[in-house]
């Protein structure tokens, strides 16, 4: 970046809209996509999150009455059937059409993760049901296979929206293959958090040390993923590293850094690995972690949509100068 | 095959707007909604200052990213080669607006009147054919071009800056000013392959 770019993105405005009206070539957010977009994506990974971690946890924990753990995994089907659909509903200009949406499976990430969403609503609910031993016999089989297909789609739609965003090629904030990892990684952080939140507030049994090991693993990938991010904006062209600098030092960075790194998975981080060895305060310390990992994981899916910067429209030839008003 | 393409002399372009008010006037688009847009830039500082100008409509892309991305079917890509759209599928997903490099898609937010009290004559004839909350775009005036008329862009250009024609057909003005100017795509290496060529 040339100097005199940096002095025009170091004046930028903040909060005010760079381009005055859209027949001046410049920077532009994106505007289109606002609380209820974030709210439907950060539910579905809240939810599917807390569906995968408990069924995991659920799988692993004995005996032949209901265990504690299916609360964890119908409040992660509620959250992705309830909370996700009615913010997408909510979002959609048109709800009564927003059955179109599976209309392009082939070609559109959004129309596969309406499918996988289908799909997890009628597997999940079945996977919930067998497990609950609401069906006679055994249902042994037919739950592994309940359980696998529930369990598949969960996973699409913790990464569908990073697939979706990575096909904006003018939001280099976006366009990377980092993007639906980064989804997945703080699917599994958030939900491992909220099943930590809600088993130790229930007074749940569950396999403690399982979901620290988790925490242990996915917080640490977690940032890092976050830090490569970062990085790879550096290296990229100037709406990239105008998003950085947003994420970093800009209007954003409060809630990115300080929100998301630092309150989020840092401290989380360190209080899990604090109460490792003390069972008599961790139930607190575990719920207190889970808060923030939660607020921490809302804050990144806003983060995201907030420092989304396009590149400008520009004549051939021309894209080294940048003009800022 | 006819595979309709344009192309735009920047150095012949002014910047006087004459497109975005005829595309304003054929079409009757809502407030705030432009399919045609002449982008300004300024260069350098004074007194070495320089100002161009960026015609910008759909450019009708042959990996239109609209196309593939929208969810519920609402772009679709014609044999020759206009990238049109259904408004009646749209549900308000707007992913189109993301994955759209060239800011060519529009949202119909609410339709309004201009002077912001009441619809004239006019105003409730043309809006007629939009719905809010849904995506509109240029569709190369097809509704012309089915009367065997160029967009209206195109015709109204004073200084003719723009040419229209069959990209397939290598003796059509658009074919020949792309071959012997060097006629390049806004932003080729994003790869959707657009059929609107800029000379300069």
């Amino acid at each position: 970046m040339t100097n005199a770019t940096e002095q025009r993105v170091e004046r930028l405005p903040v909060g005010a809209g760079w381009i005055p009206d859209s027949f001046e070539a410049g920077f532009l957010r994106q505007r289109d996509w606002r609380l209820w977009e974030v709210l439907s994506f950060y539910f579905g990974g809240l939810g599917t999150g807390l569906y995968v971690i408990s069924a995991l946890l659920d799988s692993r924990a004995s005996g032949d009455a209901p265990r504690g753990t299916i609360v964890g995994m119908i409040l992660g089907f509620l959250l992705v059937i309830v909370a996700k659909n009615g913010s997408h509903l909510m979002a959609s200009t048109h709800p009564s059409k927003a059955l179109r949406s599976m209309s392009k499976p082939g070609s559109s990430w959004i129309s596969r993760g309406a499918v996988a969403i289908f799909i997890f609503g009628v597997f999940g609910a079945l996977d919930i049901v067998v497990r609950l031993g609401w069906i006679p016999g055994d249902g042994e089989t037919i739950g592994w296979i309940f359980a696998i297909i529930a369990l598949a789609s969960a996973f699409v739609v913790m990464v569908y929206i990073g697939f979706v965003m990575a096909e904006a090629r003018t939001i280099a904030l976006w366009h990377t293959p980092l993007l639906p990892v980064m989804y997945l990684a703080f699917s599994l952080v958030l939900g491992s958090a909220l099943a930590t939140g809600i088993f130790n507030l229930a007074g749940i049994e569950y396999d403690t040390a399982l979901l620290r090991i988790i925490l242990l693993v996915t917080i640490p990938v977690t940032v890092f993923l976050m830090l490569a991010h970062l990085s790879f904006l550096g290296f990229s062209n100037e709406a990239a590293r105008l998003s950085m600098q947003m994420l970093t030092k800009g209007e954003v960075a409060a809630s990115y850094i300080g929100g998301v790194l630092v309150v989020g998975l840092v401290a989380p981080l360190i209080l899990t690995a604090a109460a490792y060895g003390a069972d008599g305060a961790a139930r607190w310390v575990s719920v207190i972690s889970a808060v923030l990992m939660v607020i921490g994981g809302y804050l990144f899916y806003s983060s995201m949509f907030r420092a989304a910067v396009f590149s400008p429209v520009v004549q051939p030839g021309a894209r080294s100068v940048v003009v800022v008003p | 095959m006819t595979k309709w393409g344009m192309t735009i002399d920047l150095k012949r372009c002014i910047g006087c707007q004459s497109c975005t008010m005829a595309c304003k006037t054929h079409n009757g688009t809502p407030a705030g909604i432009f399919f045609r847009r002449v982008v300004e830039k300024e260069f350098g500082t004074y007194p070495n200052v320089r100002r161009t100008y960026t015609p910008v409509n759909c450019m009708h892309c042959d990996d239109a990213p609209c196309v593939a991305n929208c969810p519920a079917g609402v772009f679709s890509k014609r044999d020759d080669g206009i990238v049109e759209y259904d408004a009646g599928k749209c549900y308000g997903a707007r992913v189109c607006r993301m994955v759209c490099p060239y800011n060519a898609v529009s949202f119909i937010e609410k339709i309004e009147p201009y002077d912001g009290e009441a619809f004239i004559p006019p105003e409730k004839y043309w809006y007629e054919k939009y719905e809010a909350g849904t995506a509109v775009k240029c569709t190369f005036c097809a509704d012309r071009l089915a009367d065997g008329l160029k967009p209206a862009c195109v015709k109204t250009c004073p200084t003719e800056a723009m040419a229209f024609g069959d990209l397939e057909d290598p003796e059509s003005d658009v074919s020949r000013l792309i071959r012997k100017r060097g006629g390049q795509p806004l932003h080729p290496e994003l790869g959707t392959k657009p059929n609107v060529y800029y000379l300069s």
